[in-house]
């Protein structure tokens, strides 16, 4: 991929995102994504080698749908993107190699996820992510990250079926463990993954200015809760 | 009204938006029935520590301390403590 053409979507998908958090939040929340100091994150990890009860038939009975997200749906309209930075933010990650699951009702994508798979069996992925988080994957797993729901699809506890789907399409490729992580401060998140029974790693601390990122283990620290915000996630 | 039927009423009427509140068994799996999801637990978050005047710590945040109304009642008995 052209290297400026690279520069230039995360200059237009970063535009659409602080657009959508003014939108959603006025100027505290673009701060809260862009400039943070010392944000707690847990990485989180499961086993994929136990099967859970099949989200497939939660999702069928209301009408959605678990597609992979491929470049020519996106260039024939066959995938309806609302969000701007969401489309934008597709079409780039597809470009970067990354795997893109959307959860669809009539065309129209209600949420997305996305994920970095070993290309072969024997492979380890690579993600900038990994390093924030401490994970050193081995061969044969993947990282699923930017889980995102559309706000009027919220509260309609999509969110653990959408994302058991990815595991039981992981474990149908092979993969036997998958990696994560959420921000301490995202309860919708931290909800989300505790539900599923995700196993919780130790924890980092992150530091954040536009796309500078620090980050450093910090497994000694309970987990203290400020605030209850965040985005629901399903 | 006790903590229990403090915060049945406030799931049943809030969470649940039913009225009538006679549904809700104390025993009730509140988050297998997709009650308390990611939305549900922010709404009950919110209202548990203002009006019980406590705080609830992350390592609280267990799907088995929000399992039913029992195990919500129990966890602010906790905190209240």
């Amino acid at each position: 991929m052209n290297k400026l053409s690279l520069v230039f979507e995360n200059l237009l998908v970063a535009w659409y995102q602080t657009r959508e958090a003014f939108v959603e939040g006025g100027v505290k929340n673009v701060l809260r994504q862009r400039f943070f100091w010392k944000r707690k994150a847990t990485p989180v990890e499961m086993e994929l080698r136990v099967v859970a009860p099949s989200p497939a038939r939660f999702l069928r009975d209301y009408n959605y749908a678990f597609v992979e997200i491929r470049e020519e749906y996106l260039r024939d309209g066959m995938l309806y993107f609302l969000p701007g930075s969401r489309s934008i933010k597709a079409s780039r990650n597809l470009k970067k190699g990354w795997r893109g699951f959307a959860l669809t009702m009539h065309g129209q994508v209600v949420g997305d996820v996305w994920c970095v798979t070993p290309p072969m069996e024997d492979t380890l992925i690579q993600h900038a992510d990994l390093e924030m988080l401490g994970i050193t994957p081995r061969a044969g797993e993947a990282y699923a990250f930017d889980m995102y729901i559309l706000p009027e699809h919220r509260g309609e506890n999509l969110a653990a079926p959408f994302h058991r789907s990815l595991h039981d399409l992981l474990r149908s490729e092979g993969c036997n463990k998958i990696y994560g992580f959420y921000w301490d401060d995202n309860l919708p998140a931290l909800w989300m993954h505790r539900i599923m029974k995700f196993k919780e790693l130790p924890k980092r601390q992150v530091s954040r200015f536009l796309f500078f990122m620090k980050a450093e283990d910090v497994s000694d620290i309970g987990h203290s809760r400020k605030t209850s915000q965040g985005q629901p996630v399903g | 009204m006790t903590t229990n039927d403090v915060i049945r009423d406030f799931i049943t009427k809030e969470i649940m938006h039913n009225p009538s509140g006679a549904l809700v068994g104390n025993d009730e799996p509140l988050i297998e029935s997709g009650i308390i999801d990611s939305l549900g637990i922010m709404t009950l978050l919110s209202f548990v520590e203002g009006e019980f005047s406590i705080e609830i710590p992350g390592d609280e945040l267990l799907p088995e301390n929000f399992s039913s109304i029992a195990a919500i009642t129990a966890l602010v008995e906790r905190r209240k403590a």
